[in-house]
């Protein structure tokens, strides 16, 4: 009976609600921004930013459309973060991923690990500085939910895009809302989350594919092909080892079998 | 609203115009979405921009800021065309079979004029404007509709030149952009549909604003829509207690609730007051009752039958919008008649039209005295970075003030809807509320009069302020009270001295009680919050919703009476009836006698079918009858005149601009004054708006870091095809000029914003939010230093939304 | 935008680079001349400890908490290469230090034993000194696990310069051993090797001309595997993946990173060092000390590979 968040980015306004309730919640403090030429900010999710939204403008013919997505971590059940984390600190509660807090010590892999770039170590202050401290991200308000609460940002979201409750449940809520959209003119209207890594445990009714929202297609964890890779660096060691150095060398060992000149 | 925010879910079709809600009302959407969910009711947005609300829309189409009567017009047209009105509704409902004096002349007649205009005084003579009467003054009509002068036919002919064409030349809306809106909206008026048209400062901020409203009644009656679940004209206000400044009269040409202010020359005394301004119809026949409870209210047991209850003490004003409202106002600050200024809760600065004219105009004053809970543009006024202190003669006092959740009091919703919210949180340092410090400037002013006497001092010392700053006496005060025990002509009681009057209709003209807002009396009396417990009505939480069509009649106080929708009279048909099943608000008991159902009736109880009135309605008007035709300054009916500046010519009448409105001059030709600008100068129409993360004139967000975030800084909109030719890409600083100011600030460049074609000609638009100013953690440049400084034909709220400019890349 | 990893990772991965690609080299060289050169991988610990030291050190600074760096060692998560890598690196650098130490101790004459403090400190180690052929052999092992596993480190990531792209733990590898060819080459001909193996009681000779000739040969070779192994990395990238992995090489080619890659990478680690190695082999020395120069600007590129690889992967 394992929870998830339901976002139908179709209902969603962009009101950013979501990101400053997320922010009062968990004391984060706001960065330092400047209007790039877009509603959207601060830029990118970061170490103090667990959640934000999107903002993509698409054009078809004469069409505009106005895409939002709320960002913010997936609680992916093949978690690439748990997977690469050097020392355990991430961990599956439950459906939630978490960093501990106190076992962390910031060494910034599971930044690069991630398929949908939530989870940061690295902040900018609001002096405009920059500080490294523990990986952070969306906990789910664990502490909330935990609680019999909803998380901070379903609570605030006022079009009722985000919703909570039983993963089975919001899927069949999602799937509905599919259905809803393609009736109504959304041929691509999608629900992603379902199966993708092992099933997310945040889930988005999406009008438009996933990349129109800057969301990949087919995520991949990040450790998916480690054995490849570590094979693909020994062998061309062993084929650098191999081939150059026998090359190079053999005139010597030929003058080692016959005999000469080397002495031991 | 004539509804209210939960009703949303019962329409059919939403028509949003001049109003952004999921940008600036955003818990608006959830029930908007509930009716798309439910009955696949239509969103449609028109607007300038494709904006936030556009984004979820299901119809969007771009009109040009400044042409909505010739959109409105055009679907009125539409509308009569295509026989999609709900006739039996117009019939009945509306004053559309009542004949016009046979002297009327309209627009169409006349080239853009009605019959009856004054060059000279730039009025209207409004005797040809009048309804046809007989003998004994009942009014003549023609039930067929057919009669050339009836309103009907008025109607139709003034808007036959609102063709599609028209309105795709003068707003630039695409002809088959425009059907979309007009086919889906007007099949809102089938009998048992209705759709609801949300408005905001897109519709009021124009020279033209009262006349957009006007425009959106009128289509609501057509369709039959106004009064009934689901429908009617609804704004929202910008404020979340806007509605109850208004309601309690802070505007100067009205006293609470809705009573003119008295005139020295036309309101001598009491008895011509109340002799002008009770009508011989309609429930302001009461209103006597009102106004001397009012008086009795404000100086007690001192107004009394004998001294016209005190009506002398009154102020009383000498002119109309063109003497006090707000433009006119700091013309008089700028030219030093207005010496001294109390500004609550309010940043001029930011806000005011032409602001870096009222910027100069505040340095003129003698004496300010600023209430805020945040340093804002008005606050420090007098060291704004180009204002030098040592050259600013006046005297600044500023008093420190809790915000909203630091008092407690009541707000009033877009829907009418009073809520009481208690204190949570205490004020900073010396902050208090706004009723303590004015109960302290009170006794302070009150002392100085008895020491030292004055002009008139008898006005401030017999007031009635016994409540000093006690919450809830003054409460009590404004839902009225026995100012004497009284009883009825059995002897039985009626009222016992000091208890609180269940609601206006126990009010009384002979001093009896004291009232301080009609409209809300009932509001702090103990009623049933729908699970059995007596509570202060306003402070109800029930959750109880019998019908289920979102009355929630346990949920706080809806004025007036805990009425939810007003004029719901409409909500049955000409026998009494309802429309339609899932829309029943209201109808007639045969067996009781009386109406009954999910609402209170807006309309005499046990008025039945047969009886006179049975079928009238709109209750205010003494006619009992909404208005298609209904005088205002400029017009009965509302015709497109372009803005003061404006990038093309009338294309409907000559007559560019609206011909009532009065156009300022100060210092034209300087840099600061009431500069106007022209297309060849200003080729550029440009509109200020709002964003979700910032409020206002910026003094409750500006300074939260978390909002500063989202939204640092104000911005430029403009279409990629104006970017391109002024070579600015996305992220650009640029600068925009208009005859009044320039601003410098970064640009958006995005498909959003589309370049109009009006008539062949293309026209640029762009629009700005205008929150900002160089105080703040989110700060940049004031978006009203470019607007005009010139106002509505009715109200003068000023032109924001419409005016010329010029963009150019800053270097 | 926010760049996680900066400076100090460059600099590590390089270091780890350099170390481990010069006892790679060294090891094989001596071992396929069945011991003649027993020398080099002496020479090329003695350097490669202290550089993956410092780069430790490099490590341990970058992080965000850095006196919990000893939590890496509670455990060893074999599907995280960092975990992995960490150990590889602490084993390393063990391994190393034993190594130094049994070398050392066998510098002593059996007669200066026991004579002072350190020569009885000798005295205790030298008889494991033995051990010091096991000890090599697990040492390469652990220098191809050093050099494969930053580049398997990215590739196991989702950003689209790294994520899954084979070659890049292919390329590194290659740079690894390219130079840490040079880093011996350079320390070799500058006489600093000698010096080295003096200090730590061996002969001190000279490396014969021929085989500082093969082991010219062998950096223009390497030279020409990781010019290949870059090609194929970028075309990669550019055809035969996705959208956001043309971006990606796109940052290198054209982008933020562009001065970095074409002048760094290319021109100064690869072209001259390549057009240097030719004509001196040639027996045409263009310049007085091409050597030097080319050594180095080889090392240098190692360096500017890993910064454009390393920043530029995390500025899409």
């Amino acid at each position: 009976m394992a929870n998830a968040m339901l976002i139908d980015e179709s209902r969603c306004m962009g009101c950013r609600g979501c990101q400053v309730a997320c922010k009062q919640w968990n004391d984060n403090p706001a960065e330092l921004t400047e209007n790039w030429g877009s509603y959207e900010n601060p830029p990118e999710l970061s170490g103090i930013t667990w959640t934000k939204v999107k903002f993509t403008e698409k054009v078809e013919g004469d069409q505009v459309k106005w895409l939002f997505l709320t960002q913010g971590c997936m609680h992916c059940t093949e978690a690439s973060c748990e997977a690469v984390c050097p020392t355990g600190a991430i961990q599956h509660h439950g459906q939630y991923v978490l960093v501990d807090q106190d076992w962390c010590i910031g060494c910034g892999y599971c930044v690069a690990a991630c398929p949908f770039d939530a989870i940061h170590s690295v902040f900018e202050t609001e002096a405009g500085g920059e500080q490294k401290a523990t990986a952070k991200k969306c906990t789910f308000c664990v502490d909330r939910t935990s609680n019999g609460l909803l998380p901070a940002c379903v609570k605030t979201c006022p079009s009722g895009a985000l919703s909570w409750g039983d993963r089975s449940d919001m899927i069949a809520t999602g799937k509905d809302r599919v259905a809803a959209l393609q009736a109504g003119g959304y041929a691509r209207a999608n629900l992603y989350g379902e199966d993708q890594l092992g099933g997310l445990h945040r889930l988005y009714v999406l009008a438009d594919e996933p990349s129109a929202y800057g969301l990949p297609e087919a995520p991949r964890h990040a450790t998916s092909n480690v054995a490849g890779q570590w094979l693909s660096g020994i062998l061309t060691a062993g084929i650098v080892a191999a081939v150059p150095f026998w090359l190079v060398f053999k005139r010597q060992r030929a003058e080692e079998a016959q005999g000469g000149g080397a002495e031991r | 609203m004539t509804n209210q925010w939960r009703d949303l879910k019962n329409a059919d079709a939403f028509l949003v115009c001049g109003a952004n809600p999921a940008e600036n009302h955003p818990a608006s959407m959830s029930h908007i979405n509930k009716a798309r969910d439910a009955r696949g009711a239509k969103l449609i947005v028109v607007d300038p921009r494709f904006t936030r609300s556009a984004s979820t829309a299901d119809i969007y189409a771009p009109i040009r800021s400044g042409s909505d009567i010739a959109f409105w017009g055009g679907l009125m047209n539409y509308i009569l065309e295509n026989n999609l009105y709900h006739e039996e509704y117009v019939v009945n409902y509306t004053n559309a079979s009542f004949l016009i004096d046979e002297g009327f002349q309209g627009a169409a007649d006349l080239d853009g004029y009605f019959s009856g205009f004054d060059p000279e005084t730039q009025s209207y003579d409004q005797d040809t404007w009048a309804y046809q009467q007989d003998t004994e003054g009942n009014i003549l009509r023609d039930e067929t509709l057919q009669d050339p002068n009836c309103v009907f036919q008025l109607l139709k002919k003034h808007y036959e030149r609102y063709t599609v064409d028209m309105v795709e030349k003068v707003c630039g809306m695409p002809k088959d952009n425009f059907l979309e809106v007009a086919q889906a909206f007007a099949a809102t008026g089938a009998p048992e549909k209705t759709g609801t048209i949300l408005y905001a400062m897109g519709q009021t901020q124009h020279t033209v604003g009262t006349q957009n409203v006007r425009c959106m009644a009128m289509v609501q009656l057509l369709l039959g829509n106004t009064g009934r679940p689901g429908g009617g004209v609804n704004a929202l206000r910008g404020e979340s207690n806007v509605q109850g400044s208004t309601d309690m009269a802070l505007l100067f040409h009205i006293i609470p609730a809705y009573m003119n202010t008295p005139n020295a020359a036309k309101h001598s005394d009491l008895a011509e007051y109340l002799e002008k301004e009770t009508p011989t119809g309609g429930y302001w026949v009461n209103k006597p009752k009102f106004l001397i409870s009012l008086l009795k209210a404000w100086w007690g047991d001192k107004a009394t039958q004998s001294n016209d209850f005190r009506y002398d003490f009154l102020p009383k004003i000498s002119g109309g919008i063109n003497t006090y409202a707000w433009i006119s106002m700091f013309h008089a600050i700028n030219d030093g008649t207005v010496k001294g200024m109390w500004i609550l809760g309010q940043n001029p600065a930011v806000g005011g039209p032409n602001a870096r004219f009222e910027r100069k105009a505040l340095e003129k004053l003698d004496w300010m005295v600023v209430q805020e809970i945040a340093p804002t543009a008005t606050t420090d006024f007098w060291r704004a970075p180009d204002v030098d202190p040592t050259s600013i003669q006046t005297e600044v006092f500023l008093l420190p003030a809790a915000d909203a959740m630091e008092k407690e009091g009541t707000i009033v919703t877009s829907g009418r809807l009073i809520q009481y919210r208690p204190k949570v949180a205490e004020p900073p340092g010396e902050a208090q509320g706004d009723i303590e410090i004015m109960d302290l400037i009170y006794q302070e002013l009150r002392r100085l009069y008895e020491a030292e006497g004055g002009a008139l001092p008898e006005a401030v010392l017999e007031l009635n302020w016994s409540h000093g700053a006690d919450f809830d006496s003054i409460c009590r005060e404004i839902n009225g009270y026995w100012t004497k025990d009284v009883t009825d002509e059995e002897g039985n009681a009626v009222g016992t001295e000091g208890e609180m009057v269940a609601n206006f209709t126990k009010l009384t003209d002979d001093g009896s009680t004291a009232c301080g807002n009609w409209i809300y009396s009932g509001y702090w009396v103990p009623a049933n919050d729908g699970d059995g417990n007596m509570v202060t009505a306003c402070k109800r939480r029930g959750q109880k919703d019998p019908g289920g069509l979102g009355m929630n009649p346990y949920w706080g106080f809806s004025w007036p009476v805990n009425r939810r929708i007003i004029y719901n009279r409409c909500s049955a048909d000409s026998s009494g009836k309802p429309w339609s099943e899932d829309k029943a608000l209201i109808w007639w008991d045969e067996e009781e006698g009386k109406w009954t159902g999910y609402d209170v009736p807006d309309f005499s109880g046990t008025k039945g079918p047969g009886d006179a009135g049975f079928n009238d309605p709109y209750i205010m008007q003494p006619e009992g009858k909404g208005r298609l035709f209904a005088a205002r300054n400029e017009g009965p009916f509302p015709e497109h005149y372009e803005p003061l500046e404006s990038p093309v010519a009338n294309l409907l009448s000559s007559v560019q601009f609206n011909p009532v409105v009065k156009q300022w001059d100060v210092d034209r030709g300087q840099d600061v004054g009431d500069n106007v600008g022209t297309s060849d100068q200003f080729p550029i129409v440009c509109s200020t708006y709002r964003v979700c993360e910032h409020w206002q004139a910026g003094g409750m967000s500006v300074w939260l870091p978390w909002l500063a975030e989202a939204q640092p800084e104000p911005f430029l909109e403009m279409s990629v095809e104006l970017a391109q030719e002024k070579g600015v890409s996305n992220g650009d600083r640029v600068v925009v000029s208009s005859a009044r100011g320039e601003v410098e600030v970064v640009a958006i460049v995005t498909p959003r914003v589309k370049p109009f074609t009006l008539d062949g000609k293309t026209v640029h638009q762009v629009g700005m939010p205008w929150h900002f100013s160089w105080q703040g953690l989110a700060r940049g440049a004031t978006a009203n230093f470019l607007t005009p400084h010139v106002g509505d034909g009715n109200t003068m709220i000023p032109e924001y939304k419409a005016f010329l400019v010029d963009v150019r890349k800053a270097v | 935008m926010i760049l996680t990893w900066k400076w100090e990772l460059v600099v590590y991965l390089w270091l780890a680079g350099v170390a481990g690609g010069a006892f790679f080299v060294a090891f094989l060289m001596d071992r396929i001349t069945r011991g003649k050169h027993e020398q080099l991988p002496k020479i090329a610990m003695f350097l490669g400890v202290p550089l993956v030291l410092v780069g430790s050190l490099l490590l341990v600074l970058d992080l965000g908490e850095q006196l919990r760096a000893w939590h890496l060692f509670t455990r060893l998560r074999l599907g995280s290469p960092m975990s992995a890598g960490s150990w590889i690196l602490l084993l390393y650098a063990l391994v190393g230090v034993v190594m130094i130490a049994l070398w050392w101790s066998k510098s002593f004459e059996p007669g200066e034993l026991r004579l002072s403090v350190l020569s009885g400190l000798a005295s205790v180690i030298r008889p494991a000194a033995s051990a010091i052929g096991i000890l090599s052999w697990i040492a390469f092992v652990l220098a191809v696990l050093l050099i494969a596993y930053t580049g398997v480190l990215l590739s196991a990531t989702n950003q689209p310069l790294w994520g899954g792209v084979l070659l890049l733990p292919a390329l590194f590898v290659a740079s690894a051993i390219s130079t840490g060819m040079a880093l011996l080459v350079l320390v070799l001909r500058t006489g600093f090797g000698r010096l080295l193996d003096l200090l730590f009681g061996g002969e001190g000779e000279r490396v014969p001309a021929d085989t500082l000739h093969a082991m010219g040969t062998a950096s223009l070779v390497l030279g020409i595997v990781e010019l290949v192994v870059l090609v194929g990395y970028i075309a990669w990238l550019a055809f035969f993946s996705t959208a956001a992995g043309a971006q990606a090489i796109g940052v290198l080619l054209t982008g933020p990173m562009s001065l970095v890659f074409w002048g760094g990478v290319v021109l100064v680690g690869l072209v001259i060092p390549l057009v240097l190695e030719f004509a001196s082999l040639r027996g045409r020395e263009m310049l007085v000390g091409s050597v030097l120069a080319s050594t180095s600007l080889v090392l240098l590129g190692g360096l500017f590979l890993r910064a454009a690889v390393l920043l530029g992967g995390q500025m899409v």
